[in-house]
C-alpha cells in the first residue's frame, strides 16, 4: 500500500528520533542531514532501519540500495516510495 | 546444580567473543537465551591482538569496565617488516579515543562469558554439542552431551547461532563449508616470558619498558608467503609464524621436538631473531594448528546464523578476528530480534545478515589475502555495500594495513568497487631506514 512522502518522512524521522538521537533536538535533523557520512547511522543502526523500513512499509532494499539511498531522509523516503511503485 | 533446560527461545553454541556477544545482547533483548560452551573457562585460546573498534560493541554489551579493570597491556600501533621495507602505524594518528590492546584471551573471553551470564543468558560449559537438527523456523534441536554428569540430552529452539568457531558446527552438518585450497597454511605458536620489542619511531626497547613506552605489534614476513607475529603482553610474549603448507614441510625436516623446531625457526625470522629470549620460552606453551581460510555456502537460515569463525576465517593478519566476532555475533542477535518481534521479517532478515557478512568477509579477503586468492567476484556488490557503511576510521584502518602487509595489488579493486575509497587515503604510516637496538645496531 502506497503511503505519502510526508507520512514517511515522519514515520522515519520519528524511528530515527527514537532509536538513534534520543534526546536531541529533532529541529538538528533535517530532511538533508547526512546520516551515514555524518556518522548517525553505522552498519548496526543501519541494519534495523532496513528492517523498521521492511516492517512498516513493506518494501526491500537490496545491498546497492542500502549502500546509496540511506543517506538522508529525503534519500530514505525517495526509495521507499520507489520501492512501492509511487511516482 | 542447574540443568540444561528442554527448550529456549535461543540457543547459542560456543562461548568464544562471538556466542557471548550474540547471548548477552539477545539476553538483554528479553529473550531466553542457553549457551552451551565445550571448555571450562578461562580457556587458552589465541588471538591476542585487539582492534581499538572493539570498545563499540563492549559498550554496547555492558562489559567495558570489566575489561578497562584486568589493564591489558595497551599497544601503540603496528611494525611490519615486509619486502625488506620496515613500516610503521599508529593508532594515534587516526584520533582513536580507545586503545588498542593486547590481551590474555583467556581472562578477556571469560569476562565476555561472564557478561553475559549476568545479563541474563544461562551458560553451561562443558557441554559438548554432538548433533543438530535444523528443521525450519521456530524449530531447532540441538544434542549435546553433558561432560559434568555424563548425561546426554536434546534442548529445542526457535533460533539457532553457532559461534562454535572453527568447529564450523552447522557449515559441517549441512556440508557446504567452502575451502581455498590455495590458502592451507600451518600456524605454530608458543609464549616466551618475555622479549624485547619494537616501540614507535623503531626503537628497540627491553620487556622491562612496556609500560612506559607501550609496544606495537610486530608483524615479520617469512619467505615469499609466511609471516610472523610478535605481541607484547602483560607477562608474557605471544610469538606465531604462519606458514605456507611448504615452509611446514621444511619446519618438519628440522631437528628436535615442535619446541625446538620452534625456536630454530624463530631464529631465522629478521628483526625478530635480535629480539627474542630464547631461553625464556614457556615450557609445554607450544602450539600448532593447521589452518584453511574458508567460508560456508550459506551463512544463515531459516531458524539459524553463523557468527565468527564458525561463519569463515581468513588469516589472523589484521587483527580482525575477535573484533569480527563482536560485529557477527552482534548482527546476529540484531536479525534474531527482528525476526522474533515480526515473524514477516524473518526471510529478509535472513537475507540482510548474510548479505552483510559476505560484504564484509569480501572486503577483508581484499584486505589480507595476496591478490589471486580473491576471485569471489560475486561478493562484491555486497563489499561496496560494507565499504559505503564503514566510518572514514574504519577505511583508512584498512587501508594502511593493507599498505603495511603489501596487500596493495587488491586496492585497484577496492577503488573500482567504491571510488570514494581513493579519498580517505591518507598517508597514515612512516617508513623507516632502521630499527635502533640498544647496543650494537644491526643494519636493515
Amino acid at each position: 500500500m502506497a503511503t505519502n512522502t510526508q507520512t514517511i518522512k515522519d514515520t522515519v524521522k520519528n524511528y530515527l528520533m527514537t532509536e538513534f538521537l534520543p534526546g536531541e533536538d529533532p529541529n538538528d535533523l533535517t530532511d538533508t542531514t547526512p546520516l551515514v557520512t555524518g556518522g548517525i547511522l553505522d552498519s548496526i543502526s543501519t541494519f534495523k532501519l532496513v528492517g523498521f523500513l521492511h516492517s512498516k512499509f513493506d518494501v526491500k532494499l537490496n545491498a546497492n540500495e542500502i549502500a546509496n539511498h540511506l543517506n538522508t531522509l529525503n534519500d530514505i523516503t525517495d526509495i521507499v516510495q520507489a520501492k512501492q511503485g509511487v511516482a | 546444580m542447574k540443568s540444561i533446560p528442554l527448550k529456549s527461545d535461543v540457543v547459542v553454541i560456543g562461548g568464544g567473543p562471538s556466542g557471548s556477544t550474540a547471548a548477552n545482547a539477545l539476553a538483554q533483548a528479553g529473550y531466553d537465551v542457553v549457551l552451551l560452551e565445550k571448555a571450562k573457562h578461562p580457556r587458552e585460546v589465541v588471538g591476542e591482538s585487539i582492534l581499538p573498534f572493539v570498545w563499540k560493541y563492549t559498550d554496547l554489551l555492558g562489559a567495558t569496565k570489566a575489561l578497562q579493570k584486568m589493564r591489558f597491556m595497551e599497544k601503540s600501533g603496528g611494525t611490519t617488516f615486509w619486502n625488506n621495507q620496515l613500516t610503521q602505524m599508529t593508532f594515534r594518528d587516526f584520533d582513536f579515543q580507545t586503545p588498542a590492546l593486547h590481551v590474555e584471551r583467556n581472562i578477556f573471553d571469560d569476562i565476555l562469558l561472564r557478561t553475559a551470564e549476568q545479563k541474563g543468558a544461562r551458560i553451561f560449559e562443558e557441554v559438548i554439542v554432538k548433533d543438530l537438527q535444523l528443521n525450519g523456523y521456530d524449530n531447532q534441536d540441538v544434542f549435546y552431551f553433558d561432560t559434568l554428569n555424563g548425561k546426554s540430552g536434546k534442548i529445542s529452539c526457535r533460533y539457532l547461532v553457532d559461534a562454535s568457531g572453527q568447529a564450523a558446527l552447522v557449515a559441517k552438518k549441512l556440508g557446504f563449508r567452502e575451502y581455498d585450497k590455495d590458502l592451507r597454511f600451518m600456524s605454530i605458536w608458543g609464549y616466551f616470558k618475555e622479549s624485547d620489542y619494537v616501540a614507535l619511531g623503531g626503537d628497540v626497547l627491553p620487556f622491562s619498558q612496556r609500560y612506559e613506552t607501550p609496544p606495537t605489534t610486530g608483524i615479520y614476513q617469512i619467505g615469499e608467503w609466511g609471516w610472523c607475529w610478535q605481541i607484547v603482553q602483560n607477562d608474557q610474549v605471544s610469538v606465531g609464524l604462519v606458514l605456507s603448507p611448504e615452509q611446514f614441510s621444511e619446519f618438519k625436516l628440522q631437528d628436535g621436538n615442535l619446541e625446538e623446531r620452534f625456536l630454530s625457526a624463530c631464529r631465522k625470522v629478521p628483526l625478530l631473531s635480535d629480539m627474542l629470549k630464547y631461553d625464556t620460552l614457556i615450557p609445554g606453551s607450544v602450539r600448532a594448528i593447521r589452518d584453511f581460510a574458508y567460508y560456508p555456502r550459506e551463512l544463515a537460515g531459516k531458524g539459524w546464523f553463523l557468527t565468527g569463525d564458525a561463519a569463515a576465517f581468513v588469516d589472523p593478519i589484521n587483527s580482525a578476528g575477535v573484533l569480527g566476532g563482536f560485529y557477527t555475533g552482534y548482527m546476529a542477535a540484531m536479525a534474531i530480534d527482528d525476526s522474533l518481534k515480526n515473524n514477516k521479517n524473518r526471510d529478509y532478515a535472513v537475507e540482510r545478515f548474510s548479505e552483510l557478512l559476505r560484504g564484509r568477509m569480501a572486503v577483508y579477503r581484499l584486505s589480507a589475502l595476496p591478490v589471486g586468492v580473491n576471485s569471489y567476484q560475486e561478493m562484491y556488490p555486497y563489499a561496496l555495500s560494507c565499504l559505503k557503511q564503514m566510518s572514514d576510521l574504519e577505511k583508512e584502518l584498512i587501508y594502511t594495513q593493507m599498505i603495511l602487509i603489501n596487500r596493495t595489488e587488491n586496492l585497484d579493486i577496492i577503488y573500482q568497487l567504491d571510488p570514494d575509497f581513493r579519498r580517505l587515503t591518507s598517508k597514515k604510516y612512516t617508513l623507516l631506514d632502521e630499527l635502533h637496538f640498544p647496543a650494537s645496531s644491526p643494519v636493515v
